[in-house]
């Protein structure tokens, strides 16, 4: 008996399978110490964005085999994928509700990082490249939304080719007239394949390491102050991975209940120069101000979003943490929140409103 | 504080100013083409709008190779502004593929991206149909195998399940 248990333990407790992959794959690298907030619902958002992600990509690439990416057939390939594709309808339907999820849990895990003053000295950097994150992630959606070429989709292509005339030269990649031997959706096609995420591969690294060189931010208590955690806290990675593997499933059991119950919807085939739809709730709420200013309100107000989202670490460089010691700034960012919100609802209750052209 | 303050204004007015200034490219001759997915040989309808009274449009269908002349359109004042509706025949020799539309003067240029499929018999004889728009949902057939909802069934379970089990360790 006790040479059997020689033979599969050695003097730490480890099994020879463990000790064999520890030699070669070092994990007992991952279980540094990490603080015990960190493996709490708001602090582990952006760990459940990366597992929607890694669902993204695995069903988007099954997806590639059956879409096809030139205007005359692309409507006709989305039919193929819910009615001919073997369980195509069902990974549709899965890519459509992860990324709606995954839209989700970044706009959460952006107002967690703002509320709990998480993009504060030494994490200004990293606020950036979440910012960033954030723009490839709206990208990663609408250029997705565009492919599907029903009428919600011609009608996101057509406000894509006014944006980009709007925008002159800066907007030349999203205009037909940049490539005469690709058409735009086939270009779209490989930003939303290729470009997009080759980009959030690359800003997501940048973020994970950034998040390892400071660690986690402290926890907004009263008199809590910024600065790096580190190697330091009551827990240990591998258990906030263990957590952060635990919500990622959750979410794909909610995904897959979803997708069995609501398919992911496709329009009639789109035809341009009428607008019969309204966009997706992520970009629902600048329906107004399209309305009010026109096609240039879709570039002015998400630049002056996104200028005040830059400002931020700009603004408030207090060391504090506290929410009750940064009343003005979330105040701010609370009533702004709000005016979205009404934009959307106002929006989603307005009838559909001509704006092209 | 007074520095930042002054900063924050400087870059509030660039962000506000940046896309106004951009607009100014904005503003120019739109077109809109029916239908936009079109065989040689077919017909296509080109709508012109936002243009000055009198503007003489040359209306070119443009290739990965060369350019194909359609024809002329003269701008005609409609509800306080300039437009046109012009109908051309798609050449029946024109290759297959992806086609810009460009109706342009010396000074402005609107275009649109079409695609030309290869001739039908029809195609010559009868206008193409241009398709209602339509914001209603496809009404496909989305039931699944009774073995397929099962397996989905208990993968949602398993997932909810190892889920429930890890975030409570």
């Amino acid at each position: 008996m006790s040479t059997s248990i020689q033979a599969t333990e050695n003097k730490g407790g480890q099994t020879r399978t463990s000790s064999w992959l520890e030699d070669r794959l070092g994990l007992s690298g991952i279980r540094y110490a990490v603080p015990e907030h960190a493996n709490s619902l708001p602090y582990l958002l952006g760990g459940i964005t990366l597992f929607g992600f890694l669902i993204l990509i695995v069903t988007g690439i099954y997806l590639a085999q059956f879409y096809n990416p030139q205007p005359t057939a692309a409507h006709d390939s989305v039919i193929y994928i819910i009615t001919g594709a073997t369980l195509g309808d069902l990974t549709r339907s899965i890519h459509f509700w992860t990324a709606q999820l995954v839209t989700l849990t970044v706009l959460l895990h952006l107002l967690r990082v703002l509320f709990t003053g998480s993009y504060k000295r030494p994490r200004e950097i990293n606020w950036y490249v979440g910012l960033g994150l954030l723009a490839v992630t709206l990208g990663l959606v609408f250029t997705g939304s565009v492919l599907k070429f029903d009428q919600e989709a011609v009608e996101a292509l057509e406000h894509n080719s006014e944006m980009a005339a709007i925008l002159g030269s800066l907007g030349a990649w999203f205009s037909a007239e940049f490539s005469r031997s690709v058409p735009l959706l086939t270009r779209l096609f490989s930003g939303h394949a290729t470009i997009l995420p080759l980009l959030f591969a690359l800003l997501i690294t940048i973020h994970v390491y950034l998040i390892k060189q400071h660690g986690i931010s402290p926890k907004a208590t009263p008199n809590a102050e910024t600065g790096s955690t580190a190697g330091t806290g009551a827990s240990r990675f591998d258990i906030h991975l263990k957590r952060m593997a635990g919500y990622g499933l959750l979410t794909l059991g909610i995904v897959l209940v979803l997708s069995l119950l609501f398919p992911a919807p496709l329009g009639q085939p789109g035809v341009a120069g009428v607008e019969l739809t309204k966009p997706w709730w992520m970009f629902l709420w600048l329906f107004p101000a399209e309305a009010a200013l026109g096609s240039r309100a879709l570039i002015i107000v998400p630049a002056i979003l996104g200028g005040l989202l830059a400002l931020v670490p700009i603004l408030d460089r207090s060391p504090y943490l506290s929410p009750k010691r940064r009343k003005v700034l979330l105040g701010g960012a609370a009533l702004i929140l709000l005016i979205i919100i009404i934009n959307g609802v106002v929006a989603w209750l307005q009838p559909v409103a001509q704006h092209l052209g | 504080m007074k520095k930042q303050l002054l900063l924050i204004l400087i870059l509030l007015s660039a962000l506000a100013l940046m896309p106004a200034g951009l607009a100014l490219a904005h503003g120019g001759p739109e077109i809109v083409v029916e239908p936009t997915i079109v065989p040689a040989g077919g017909e296509i309808t080109i709508t012109g709008s936002e243009m000055e009274e009198g503007e003489l449009f040359l209306i070119t269908l443009e290739g990965m190779t060369d350019s194909i002349l359609l024809g002329e359109a003269d701008a005609v004042e409609e509800g306080g502004e300039g437009g046109f509706e012009v109908t051309f025949i798609v050449p029946l020799d024109t290759p297959p593929g992806a086609y810009t539309v460009r109706a342009a003067t010396d000074e402005e240029t609107a275009l649109v991206e079409i695609t030309i499929t290869p001739p039908t018999d029809e195609a010559s004889d009868e206008p193409v149909t241009i398709q209602e728009p339509s914001g209603e949902l496809h009404d496909l057939d989305r039931s699944k195998p009774v073995i397929q909802v099962i397996g989905v069934v208990i993968a949602a379970l398993v997932s909810l399940g190892l889920g429930f089990w890890l975030v409570r360790r």
